[in-house]
């Protein structure tokens, strides 16, 4: 800007502002509404942002001025230890126990983030938050839902007052974007409190990663908190249940005898660790707490409240209870921060002291079975489109292997489901991925002979239809932790392999028992990928993947696709695995060139007819295919929870109480036998409340059908395709599962 | 306060309908805009009389997001009353009775009361759902219908003391076993006072005193 119109401006400016004060306090003068001294919000808003009923006292309490003073003091201190970029490892005690006191507001963005690790995670992935943000407004199926909660969320602060305000934006796109991230989750309410939270500390990119860190960080796994039938929660309210039962017998007898429920009332505290259910004040100092100890915080604290209160709920009939514990505790605690957090670690040495501190261990169904990343965009979810049924051609269905000779299955009538488990070609040029994106596969260069039907998700009470998430999708980051994790069951000797033939499931739960045993407590948040990593950390199975849907009604179509390794690639066994990376978050590395060029295929595809299946209750289905003589080394695995019934309208297509399960399956060594099939001893097992079923497939099939009738656990029928063949494709809701099995080998 | 009857009820339907606001409407009389979006369940209560008795209704709200389903269906159990709600101005909401309502069916006893309920009957400008497709939609499964308004608290107090009058029918008629607490149906303590009476929410200020070690 040249000096002359630099003048001219601030002639204008200064001209503007005379004029101002000429005009004085008139109607029509404008006056910003924050200047306006009448307004009332700055009287009855609080330190943290909070919008009261009514006006604030003018002064600051004898207490609360001393404990301002402290803090300042505080803050000193913690400005210079934040200076630090190794303190919490150099001094991990004196970083916690500052933290106890309470982290001084008006650093705490700055330590969460330590905490989160956030920094880590932004570096390693630059832009990405971006592109979600990006892709997320244009298909994220869950906007609607976050629209009606964003509206619903903190509204009482003057952040999120404002309707579409700044930080009201921030909020609706860090949750888009993160159900793109992780689509197996999606969006859970009790997601868009937290995403608010971190959103008063930080900005929106940080509040992202903050969160992301929050659901799949190894000390957070909030993850299995919101997933589709809240396992975690139900093991934390269980664990629960146990420390009330040995510490507080005679509360919970009273409870029990009110019918007070622990689900009732720990739902909020261990969804958003005790946001809205303690003063927030509290909340922020638990938070503080939370964020570097974890999961043990949430038990502690719902231990320690019970504790603190409980002559007083021992006192009250079973409404006021639940308002005491509902409406009462959030307004006032009764107890000030200090003394609640001396409670909180004296309640978490108790626990400690009587083994009762840590709630057990994790179930497989708490962790993300799908990468994370951006997912390829739907080719037909343009952004009309989202609530709109899609146009049938546009699954594609056919998987990318476009070189393979059509198989028995892909001329059949239903071309449903088909799986691919597939080598990536050996070579040295394997396309190079964005960090963190999962790129969209290449597609094939002749479409599939049938057009498949559309797959459609009906997300229940919203009525989105959405498009089925369509794409295989490669999962470099998986498939290298699968290499390091099978080369040190290698060198740790054979045993799971007997394991994985006796139930994949049960192998992995068990495989998975044993890698936390070994692997002890961690400090820390992030991804999981920068620090102490190990090969096969806790978020992903390794050789028998199993995914587990989110929304059990639709099962949409989620195709995978992998690569596996071929005999003479990666460093022999026994040599130390490379470190492994967290899941699609790292560019592949490009195989050495030296490597056997084999490619190994199979092909798995399993087609449910789901009739019923809502009565008969069905839990999970795995199909896991053990080794077998064609090439599938290890075992494939695939999992399903609550299979859902038929289309509405449509007659059932399976007896009641039954479900029958189609599969067909091909895998082989790409030179030995191109149009190579499942091997004999493939495997179907089928699991559900309770009971479980495992079949071998008669023969390797192009087709083979199993009905189970889940009540009695019968096994109905199994058998070839030639024998029992489909029933016509427009009665049956399809539901194709698809099956990752990585480590695919020649033989 | 000692009751005669005491009714459970649950307030089901898709998410943002108003099923938060009618129950404060209900319980506070007051409305709140921005209610804080409910997870899990939350509970209310109020005394109101039919038929010259006191009867207690204790409401247990709950969370509309389709994940919430397997916990909120453990709730329909115990429940004498369902107010089934919807939003005119949202016709998807409406559409969606259907499989609210055969969760309820399923998961609830086959004497339970349903009351189907259009809510923001306010927002007469921006109406999606004819009134006469609920009434239709409530004669077809034999429940009652009712528009009501949450914000303006028209039909409000109706739509619940009609639900407790139907209940209460029933009552007379011996089709509820009233000594079955599962029918969501308890009877007064006879002799009342003891356990409900110094310790009304709004009592509780004065227990800070006693609040322990």
């Amino acid at each position: 800007m040249s000096s002359l119109e630099a003048e001219a401006r601030e002639d204008r400016e200064r001209a503007a502002i005379v004029a101002r004060y000429d005009r004085g306090h008139a109607p029509g003068a404008a006056i910003d509404a924050w200047e306006d001294p009448k307004l009332e919000i700055y009287h009855v808003t609080d330190r943290y942002g909070f919008i009261h009923d009514s006006r604030l006292p003018d002064s600051l309490s004898v207490q609360e001025k001393k404990q301002h003073a402290h803090e300042m003091e505080r803050v000193k201190k913690w400005l210079d230890m934040l200076k630090d970029p190794d303190y919490e490892r150099r001094h991990e005690q004196k970083w916690a126990s500052r933290i106890y006191k309470g982290i001084p507001q008006r650093v705490r963005g700055q330590a969460w983030l330590r905490l989160l690790r956030v920094e880590q995670q932004l570096q390693r992935h630059p832009g990405l938050y971006d592109k979600l943000r990006h892709e997320a407004r244009l298909w994220s199926p869950d906007a609607r839902q976050i629209d009606l909660d964003v509206n619903r969320t903190f509204r009482d602060h003057t952040m999120f007052r404002e309707r579409y305000g700044i930080k009201q934006q921030a909020l609706f796109h860090v949750l888009v974007a993160y159900s793109l991230y992780n689509s197996e989750l999606g969006y859970c309410q009790g997601m868009s409190q937290i995403a608010a939270l971190l959103l008063m500390f930080m900005d929106e990119e940080q509040a992202f990663w903050a969160l992301s860190v929050l659901m799949t960080g190894e000390l957070y796994r909030m993850h299995g908190l919101f997933i589709h039938g809240f396992p975690k929660l139900l093991r934390l309210q269980a664990h629960h249940d146990k420390i009330m039962k040995k510490y507080l017998p005679k509360l919970k007898k009273h409870l029990d005898k009110h019918g007070i429920d622990t689900s009732i009332y720990t739902l909020k505290w261990f969804f958003q660790c005790f946001l809205d259910r303690v003063p927030f004040p509290l909340a922020l100092r638990l938070w503080d707490a939370y964020l570097l100890e974890g999961e043990v915080v949430l038990t502690a604290g719902a231990y320690m409240i019970m504790r603190m209160h409980r002559k007083t709920l021992l006192r009250l009939p079973m409404e006021d209870i639940l308002d005491f514990l509902q409406a009462r505790l959030p307004r006032d605690f009764l107890y000030d921060e200090d003394t609640a957090i001396h409670e909180l670690t004296r309640c978490m040495s108790e626990l400690r002291s009587g083994k009762l501190d840590r709630a057990g261990q994790p179930t497989d169904v708490e962790l993300p079975r799908r990468p994370l990343g951006l997912p390829p965009r739907p080719a037909r979810a343009a952004p009309a489109t989202a609530t709109a049924p899609a146009p049938a051609n546009a699954v594609p269905l056919a998987d990318a292997d476009s070189d393979s000779s059509p198989t028995a299955e892909q001329a059949s009538p239903p071309p449903a489901t088909r799986v691919s488990i597939r080598s990536r070609p050996s070579s040295p040029t394997a396309p190079a991925t964005p960090v963190g994106i999962i790129p969209a596969p290449v597609p094939p260069p002749s479409p599939p002979p049938a057009s498949p039907p559309p797959l459609l998700r009906s997300d229940g009470a919203n009525g989105v239809v959405r498009p089925a998430d369509p794409l295989p999708w490669s999962t470099d980051g998986m498939y290298r932790r699968a290499e390091a994790e099978q080369r040190a069951r290698r060198a740790a000797g054979s045993a799971r392999h007997k394991s994985a033939e006796a139930g994949a499931g049960d192998g992995w739960a068990a495989s998975v028992e044993r890698r936390r045993r070994s692997e002890g407590r961690h400090s820390g948040g992030g991804d999981g990928g920068d620090r102490r990593v190990r090969p096969g950390t806790w978020y992903r199975q390794d050789s028998s993947i199993s995914y587990r849907y989110s929304d059990p009604t639709t099962l949409a179509c989620y195709h995978y696709q992998s690569s596996s390794s071929s005999r003479g690639s990666g460093p022999p066994p026994g040599r130390r695995a490379p470190p492994a990376s967290p899941l699609g978050t790292e560019p592949p590395r490009p195989r050495a060139a030296a490597a056997s060029s084999a490619h190994v295929r199979a092909r798995l595809s399993v087609c449910l007819c789901a009739a019923h299946a809502r009565h008969a209750g069905v839990d999970s289905v795995w199909a896991p295919v053990t080794p077998a003589s064609n090439g599938l080394r290890r075992p494939g695995h695939l999992s399903l929870t609550q299979l859902s019934g038929d289309e509405p309208g449509s007659p059932p297509t399976s007896p009641p109480g039954t479900v029958s399960i189609y599969v067909s399956g091909s895998g082989g060594s790409g030179r030995r036998s191109p149009s190579g099939s499942l091997g004999s001893s493939s495997r179907l097992s089928l699991r559900w409340s309770g009971s479980s079923v495992t079949s071998s497939l008669e023969r390797s099939g192009p087709r083979s059908r199993v009905s189970v009738s889940p009540a009695g656990a019968t096994l109905v029928t199994i058998g070839p395709a030639g024998t029992d063949s489909p029933p016509p494709a427009r009665r049956v809701r399809r539901v194709p599962i698809l099956l990752e099995a990585s480590g695919v080998e020649l033989r | 306060m000692s009751y005669a009857y005491l009714f459970k009820y649950i307030i089901i339907g898709d998410t943002g309908v108003g099923k938060s606001c009618l129950l404060l409407q209900f319980t506070d009389k007051r409305f709140q805009p921005v209610h804080d979006l409910t997870i899990g369940v939350e509970f209310g209560a109020r005394m109101i009389t039919i038929d010259g008795k006191q009867v207690k209704l204790q409401i247990w709200d709950t969370a509309g997001q389709e994940a919430f389903r397997s916990i909120t269906r453990s709730y329909y159990r115990g429940a004498a009353g369902a107010l089934l709600v919807y939003d005119i101005t949202r016709r998807d909401t409406f559409n969606h009775l259907t499989t609210w309502l055969e969760d309820a069916r399923q998961h609830s006893n086959s004497n339970m009361v349903i009351m189907l309920i259009g809510n923001k009957s306010d927002l007469e400008s921006r109406r999606d759902v004819k009134r006469e497709e609920g009434e239709a939609f409530a004669r077809e499964h034999g429940l009652i219908f009712m528009e009501t308004s949450a914000k303006t608290a028209a039909n409000v107090e109706e739509a619940f003391i009609n639900t407790a009058k139907e209940i209460y029918e029933k009552i007379q008629e011996g089709v509820f076993d009233i000594n079955n607490e599962a029918n969501g149906i308890k009877l007064g303590p006879q002799h009342s006072p003891a356990a409900a009476g110094g310790m009304a929410a709004g009592g509780l200020g004065g227990s800070q005193g006693g609040g322990c070690c």
